[in-house]
C-alpha cells in the first residue's frame, strides 16, 4: 500500500488536486484492476465540521471515499486516522491510498503516527500544498503554522500561480525554499490541467 | 496585528446540512444567486471585522449537484451536468464557513440569518 499525505492550508487547493492525482492514477490501472470489486484506490478525508463537503465532490466522480469528521479542528484526528488506514489495508490491501488532512493539521506528525502504527505500508509521502495568492497574507498572519506545515514535506506543491505574476512566484518560492530547501517543488494552477509529467514524478518518487 | 493571531486560537466553525422545500419549484438559477450572495456576505462581514476566512464551501445535493468554494476572494463554481436546466420542490444544503477572529456563535448567527435571508422566497426548512 503507498500513501500519498496531503497536508495545506485551508483552501489550499487540497481537493481539486486530489481530483487530478486520482484521475491520474486510476487512468494507470489494469484492466483488471478497474474490474476488480476492491477498488485500487481509497481516499480518507479528513474534514472538520458537522458536515463534510469535500468528500462528495469526490465521490461525485465515482471515487472511493471515507470520510473522517472532526468535530474540533484542531483535532486532527490521529489515532482514528491509523486505525482507519488500518481497517483499509486488512479489508481491501488497494495499491494506493490519498489521505487529505484538515487544513490546520501538521502533516509530518500524522506521517510519523502513520509510519510507526500503520500496517502493511510500502510507501509514504507527504505532499503540501501551499496557497500562492494567499501566501503573503496566511504567512503574516500565521507564520509558525504555515511554515511547520511545509517543513518537512516530501513535496510542496505552490498552488494558484494562475493568480500571481511570475516575478512573484519566484518570490514566493525562495520563501518556501528557505523553510524546506531539500522537498520537491512544483508550481502549478490546479485550475487547469496539470502536466502529468509532475503527477508521474511525484509518483515515482513516492513508490 | 490582532490577538487572536498572536494566540493561534481556532477558528469558528458554522457547518451544517438543512433540508429546504419550496412552495413552488424554483430554478437551479435562482438557488445559485442565493448561495452566492451568501458567500459573498460571509466574505463581506468577515473583511470589515478584519476577521480571516478559512474557507467557504457549499454543496448543494438534489437530483443534480452545485459547488461553491470560496477564500473569502472570488467564488468558485462547478456543477452537474444538468444543472443549469434544473427546477427544485426541494434542495439539501450542505455548507461551511470557517473564520478565525470571532466565535463559534457570533459566526453561527450571522451564517443562520444571511441563509435565511438570501433564501427569503417561499422557503421552508425541513431540517
Ligand atoms: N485561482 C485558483 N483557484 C484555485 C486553484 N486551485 C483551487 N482553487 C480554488 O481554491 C478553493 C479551495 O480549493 P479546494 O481544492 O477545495 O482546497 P482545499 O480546501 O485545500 O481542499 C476553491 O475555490 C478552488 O476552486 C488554482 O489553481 N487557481
Ligand atoms: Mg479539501
Amino acid at each position: 500500500m503507498n500513501v500519498l499525505l496531503f497536508g495545506g492550508f485551508l483552501g489550499s487547493g487540497k481537493t481539486s488536486i486530489i481530483l487530478q492525482v486520482a484521475r491520474y492514477l486510476v487512468k494507470g490501472f489494469s484492466k483488471q484492476q478497474l474490474e476488480s470489486d476492491k477498488p485500487s484506490l481509497v481516499i480518507i478525508e479528513n474534514e472538520v465540521g458537522e458536515t463534510g463537503i469535500d468528500d462528495k465532490i469526490l465521490k461525485a466522480e465515482g471515487l472511493n471515499v471515507r470520510e473522517l469528521i472532526a468535530g474540533c479542528i484542531c483535532c486532527t484526528l490521529n489515532a482514528e486516522l491509523t486505525v482507519c488506514l488500518n481497517e483499509i489495508q486488512e479489508e481491501l490491501s488497494p495499491q494506493w491510498v490519498i489521505i487529505e488532512t484538515t487544513g490546520m493539521a501538521f502533516p509530518h506528525t500524522i506521517a510519523e503516527t502513520i509510519a510507526k502504527y500503520g500496517k502493511g505500508i510500502d510507501s509514504l509521502k507527504t505532499i503540501v500544498v501551499a496557497d500562492a495568492e494567499r501566501w503573503d497574507e496566511l504567512s503574516t498572519i500565521m507564520p509558525d503554522l504555515i511554515e511547520e506545515q511545509i517543513v518537512k514535506a516530501n513535496i510542496i506543491l505552490l498552488n494558484k500561480i494562475d493568480c500571481l505574476e511570475p516575478e512573484q512566484v519566484c518570490g514566493v518560492k525562495e520563501s518556501i525554499r528557505r523553510i524546506n530547501p531539500s522537498a520537491l517543488f512544483y508550481a502549478i494552477s490546479a485550475h487547469d490541467e496539470v502536466n502529468p509529467q509532475i503527477w508521474r514524478t511525484a509518483v515515482t518518487y513516492c513508490e | 496585528m490582532s490577538e487572536w493571531s498572536t494566540k493561534h486560537s481556532g477558528p469558528a466553525i458554522f457547518s451544517e446540512t438543512q433540508t429546504l422545500g419550496f412552495l413552488e419549484k424554483v430554478t437551479s438559477e435562482k438557488i445559485q444567486q442565493s448561495l452566492i450572495l451568501w458567500v459573498k456576505e460571509i466574505s463581506d462581514w468577515s473583511k470589515d471585522k478584519a476577521y480571516l476566512v478559512g474557507h467557504i464551501k457549499v454543496f448543494v445535493e438534489g437530483l443534480e449537484n452545485l459547488w461553491l468554494s470560496s477564500t473569502g476572494r472570488s467564488i468558485n463554481i462547478k456543477h452537474s451536468q444538468g444543472w443549469s436546466e434544473w427546477t427544485a420542490d426541494m434542495v439539501t444544503l450542505n455548507v461551511t464557513a470557517i473564520v478565525f477572529g470571532t466565535s463559534k456563535k457570533v459566526l453561527e448567527e450571522v451564517a443562520q440569518e444571511r441563509l435565511k435571508a438570501c433564501f427569503n422566497f417561499g422557503t421552508e426548512l425541513y431540517k
